[in-house]
């Protein structure tokens, strides 16, 4: 009795069109292909696709459309985004972030489980130290003092940088395990917020559900603002941001991978972190 | 496609955003339109990446040019297309579990004088996740690594993705 190759082995197929087997699943490949008419058929006719996308002709734009494009994009842009990102719409956002996170349910089995009522305080106090920092941006440069206004006096690994020019401004220790991070670029602000714990999907119901990378979120839009809910293992995520959606949807795609459930755990874990990173460790 | 620029490392003299919009229109303006299928939709992907690529040069390390050019094409359409996701009334793309390989209405009669379009038309009708892999890989010339690095996913998902676009895209073409 012959024995069926596993079902994705034909996965292989493409890959070794492309050279990007190992030696090993190369081996396995042209074992298949040497015993099995149905890898043959199905390398032939991948070959044929690749084949044909690869001939593909370059596509020109229509006459002067680059040029058009160029003096666009060279308008400026960062006057009405700046109205947009003033005082008053930050409140307006911390607002609906405090909302938001009332429907974050803590586990208990986590050390530390603050209540909506913490998390309102504590979003509250973030909200003045955010604003603090409005003045001080456009400058394009990261603030590096800032990192001595917060709370947090561990290290902390945090993405220093993410899609749409945005960097790291202020990273904070809101309470418990609520860490609160705060990105700027020029123009736009975005909070990112971490917790341990899970949402209760029933509790977010005002949100559109949807997946990002694999993981459970519910957007929510309201006004010009939008916040993303992300659960990504044990930990929660909540990023705020402007209207433009798409920049909050990007931040969203690049949420750091959790390295564990406990702060302190991450903390413990701490020595190539922020602090170090700006040379305050 | 990837093989013009790569300058050696210690020369590099990074152009302006204008002179890489010039030198390199073509090649995102053709990126755009393998990824978003019509020519409308190019235009405005291609805006876009321009905008980010104004805001972005300062952080372009040497490399491959138009590798960072597909990577930042890639995201703002993938952006683009989570951006429409979000609003129910616009056309929304077919998601991954609902295209099989195997459930695909072949294309008519396939005239061979207008493979390309035939292509494009199949190309269109993959889930975005595998058309990004595959016009990476195969419009752009980028490897798997490069791929996931542009995609932020794992190489084994860049293979897998490649692998099913062209196969449902060879489907759609029999």
């Amino acid at each position: 009795m012959s024995t069926l190759p596993p079902p994705d082995s034909f996965e292989l197929l493409s890959a070794y069109l492309d050279g990007e087997l190992t030696s090993a699943e190369t081996a396995q490949v042209e074992g298949l292909l040497t015993n099995s008419p149905a890898h043959r058929d199905e390398l032939a006719r991948l070959d044929q696709a690749r084949t044909w996308l690869r001939a593909l002709p370059p596509v020109d734009p229509p006459e002067g459309f680059i040029e058009q494009a160029i003096a666009k994009a060279g308008e400026p842009v960062a006057a009405p985004k700046k109205r947009k990102w003033g005082m008053l719409n930050l409140v307006a956002t911390a607002a609906v972030w405090v909302v938001v996170l009332g429907f974050v349910n803590v586990s208990r089995s986590h050390h530390v489980s603050p209540d909506v009522a913490n998390f309102a305080q504590t979003h509250t106090e973030a909200s003045a130290g955010f604003g603090g920092l409005i003045g001080s941006l456009g400058a394009g440069k990261p603030q590096q003092p800032q990192v001595q206004q917060t709370a947090l006096g561990e290290p902390y690994w945090a993405p220093l940088a993410l899609p749409g020019d945005l960097r790291l401004r202020s990273v904070q220790l809101l309470g418990g395990d609520l860490v609160g991070l705060l990105y700027a670029s020029d123009s736009d602000l975005v909070m990112l917020y971490e917790v341990p714990g899970q949402v209760s999907p029933s509790a977010l119901e005002g949100g559109q559900e949807t997946t990002i990378d694999g993981s459970k979120a519910w957007v929510f839009e309201e006004d010009r603002s939008m916040i993303v809910v992300v659960q990504r293992a044990d930990l929660v995520y909540a990023i705020a941001g402007p209207s433009d959606g798409a920049l909050v949807g990007a931040v969203a795609t690049r949420l750091p991978s959790p390295p564990s459930p406990s702060l302190g755990d991450r903390l413990g874990s701490a020595g190539r972190g922020l602090l170090d990173s700006f040379g305050l460790g | 496609m990837t093989s013009d620029s790569t300058p050696e490392e210690g020369t590099l003299e990074v152009p302006s955003w204008e002179e890489v919009a010039r030198t390199h229109g073509r090649f995102i303006y053709t990126v755009a339109y393998r990824l978003t299928g019509n020519h409308d939709e190019a235009q405005d992907l291609v805006q876009e990446v321009l905008l980010r690529v104004r805001r972005g040069l300062a952080s372009y390390r040497p490399g491959s040019m138009e590798a960072w050019l597909s990577r930042i094409t890639t995201n703002a359409f993938l952006d683009e297309v989570r951006r429409k996701k979000r609003r129910p009334l616009e056309v929304v793309p077919d998601l991954p579990e609902r295209v099989t390989g195997t459930d695909q209405e072949p294309l008519d009669v396939l005239d061979m004088s207008r493979l390309p379009d035939h292509i494009q038309t199949a190309l269109k009708s993959l889930p975005v996740e595998f058309r990004s892999a595959v016009v990476l890989c195969d419009v752009v010339g980028l490897n798997y690594q490069e791929i996931a690095e542009s995609l932020d996913v794992p190489v084994g998902t860049v293979r897998s993705r490649i692998h099913r676009g062209r196969a449902q895209l060879r489907a759609m073409l029999a």
